[in-house]
């Protein structure tokens, strides 16, 4: 019985690929030295403080909600489910207390940005970061 | 006056800033909110129990609908505004502006602002209208008592981590001018010297909040004047009666935890006004939810209570078969009640809530003279449903 209910779940967790999260690489420009644990860039990308430790303006950008990758950082690093990540955008920008990061549509245009703006940070799928950024963590 | 000057300070502001070519983005939330009254013993008085009682289901009175704008001016400097149309049952749609500040970015992670601000009295106070960020359809009323919300002046906020918790200072600095009910009465009023600081903290899945603030109060209502005519008459000092710049305070505490699907959530305040005629009052509410996919259940029971002030020789005979003390429970009322409000939510997509509340209301003592002939205790039964979005 315990194989079968086993199996089920196997066999579900197949036919629904949605639940399927995407592992992250969080990246920013080369010369940023700042070193980030997850807690530190779960501030940034909350709005929480503009700076990176140590110093420096942080501007978080973001792929386009929806994506997996959006959805396993949303999971992995900032603990929350992409609703609970909404419900939480709402109460900062209605209550004039930030605004959530600037969306990009492909890994491609966020790798693009980050190589040329040290004040930026965002993630890409696990893999994707090239030589033109610095991976600061994997999630 | 006040909403002339701040509207005419918006246009300008939004004129010059169209100039200047700013950053605008708009941003938007709206309910719609239908009531039905299914029991209210005291629909026939003045004073029912329930505000939907004897209306029908079409009411719009907790509809809203919001519009704000926020424009970067300079890469620390913003200007926010929100205006928002409250629903009226008999008129329509009546705009008002709810906010307009503008804010400086200080450090890593403080704000200044300067403007009309939300006051941090409770822990859903800076979203109290964005019906989708929690899963009522309005919070709990014997928490959310206080008919005002926002204060012209200054504002502070800071986030910071210390003790394995992330914190949160909110602080206000202001006036208010408007309308402020005695014995249910509005009264054009003011609060001088507003000050109130809120400190929340999170620890993973924790949230705690203490909120304190005060005020010299002023509300120059009739029915205080002629109570303390009948005070100095027994002796007593009128400034004991009057609202008459007294220091009003209030004090709240807050917690909220999630477990898994399952969520926790308490609040209770106190408010009060010295040497004045306004009764002292607490509430407060306590309540779980548990959320299955889309869908999220709650149940709330809250409760309030209001005691009313007495005068020495009060008892007394004014000379018409009346009392002090007794005109004093008649015109301002004291009491409990509870409230308890089962509901569900259903979130559509990731801007829509669909929520349906059935609240059952009971006031266990006499609250106004109105009822004192007829009843000890009224009950109210109110069955909500409300769509809530956002843009």
């Amino acid at each position: 019985m315990k194989n079968l209910f086993s199996s089920l779940i196997l066999a579900s967790s197949m036919i629904i690929p949605g639940l399927a999260l995407a592992e992250v690489e969080v990246i920013v420009h080369p010369s940023n030295a700042a070193s980030m644990d997850k807690d530190a860039i779960k501030r940034i990308f909350l709005g929480k403080t503009r700076a990176f430790p140590g110093g420096g303006e942080a501007v978080p950008v973001s792929l386009k909600e929806g994506s997996s990758e959006s959805a396993g950082f949303t999971k992995s690093v900032l603990s929350k489910t992409p609703k609970q990540l909404k419900a939480y955008w709402a109460k900062m920008v209605f209550t004039g207390k930030g605004t959530p990061p600037r969306q990009l549509d492909s890994p491609g245009q966020l790798l693009d940005l980050i190589a040329t703006n040290p004040s930026l940070i965002g993630f890409v799928p696990a893999g994707t970061a090239n030589g033109s950024v610095k991976v600061v963590g994997k999630f | 006056m006040q909403s002339k000057i701040l509207t005419a300070f918006c246009l300008c502001f939004l004129s010059i800033s169209s100039a200047m070519a700013a950053d605008i983005s708009f941003n938007g939330f709206a309910t719609v909110a239908m009531g039905y009254d299914i029991e209210d013993e005291n629909e026939d008085t003045t004073t029912p129990a329930s505000p939907y009682s004897e209306r029908t289901v079409d009411n719009l009175q907790e509809s809203k609908v919001a519009l704000q704008w926020t424009a970067q001016i300079e890469k620390d400097i913003r200007f926010v505004g929100q205006t928002m149309a409250r629903g009226d049952a008999s008129t329509g749609f009546t705009m008002q502006y709810d906010w307009a500040y503008f804010d400086f970015n200080v450090g890593d992670s403080g704000k200044f602002k300067a403007g009309r601000l939300r006051i941090p009295f409770y822990k859903y106070s800076d979203y109290l209208d964005v019906g989708y960020a929690y899963h009522w359809i309005t919070p709990p009323e014997s928490m959310y008592s206080l008919s005002f919300s926002n204060i012209d002046g200054l504002g502070y906020q800071v986030n910071f981590e210390g003790m394995g918790m992330e914190h949160s200072l909110n602080t206000v600095l202001g006036a208010y001018q408007g309308d402020l009910p005695l014995g249910g009465v509005p009264t054009a009023s003011k609060l001088e010297n507003f000050f109130a600081i809120n400190w929340s903290a999170s620890m993973g899945d924790h949230e705690f909040y203490a909120a304190y603030a005060q005020a010299d109060v002023y509300i120059p209502a009739a029915a205080a004047v002629g109570l303390a005519a009948a005070n100095t008459a027994l002796g007593g000092d009128s400034s004991d009666v009057l609202v008459d710049g007294d220091y009003g305070h209030f004090f709240g505490l807050g917690y909220k935890a999630t477990f898994g699907d399952v969520g926790v959530f308490a609040e209770y305040s106190q408010v009060g006004i010295e040497d004045s005629v306004l009764s002292d009052s607490s509430g407060g509410y306590i309540g779980g939810s548990y959320t299955m996919n889309d869908y999220t259940y709650h149940l709330t029971f809250e409760s309030s209570k209001s005691d009313e002030k007495t005068y020495t020789n009060g008892d007394n005979d004014l000379g018409d078969g009346t009392s002090l003390n007794s005109l004093v429970s008649s015109a301002l009322g004291n009491g409990g009640s509870t409230t308890v409000t089962i509901g569900a939510r259903k979130d559509i997509g990731t801007s829509t809530a669909v929520k349906l509340d059935l609240s059952m209301y009971t006031e266990d003592r006499i609250q106004t003279a109105a009822l004192t002939a007829s009843k000890e205790e009224r009950k109210a039964t109110t069955l909500k449903f409300a769509i809530e979005t956002m843009f």
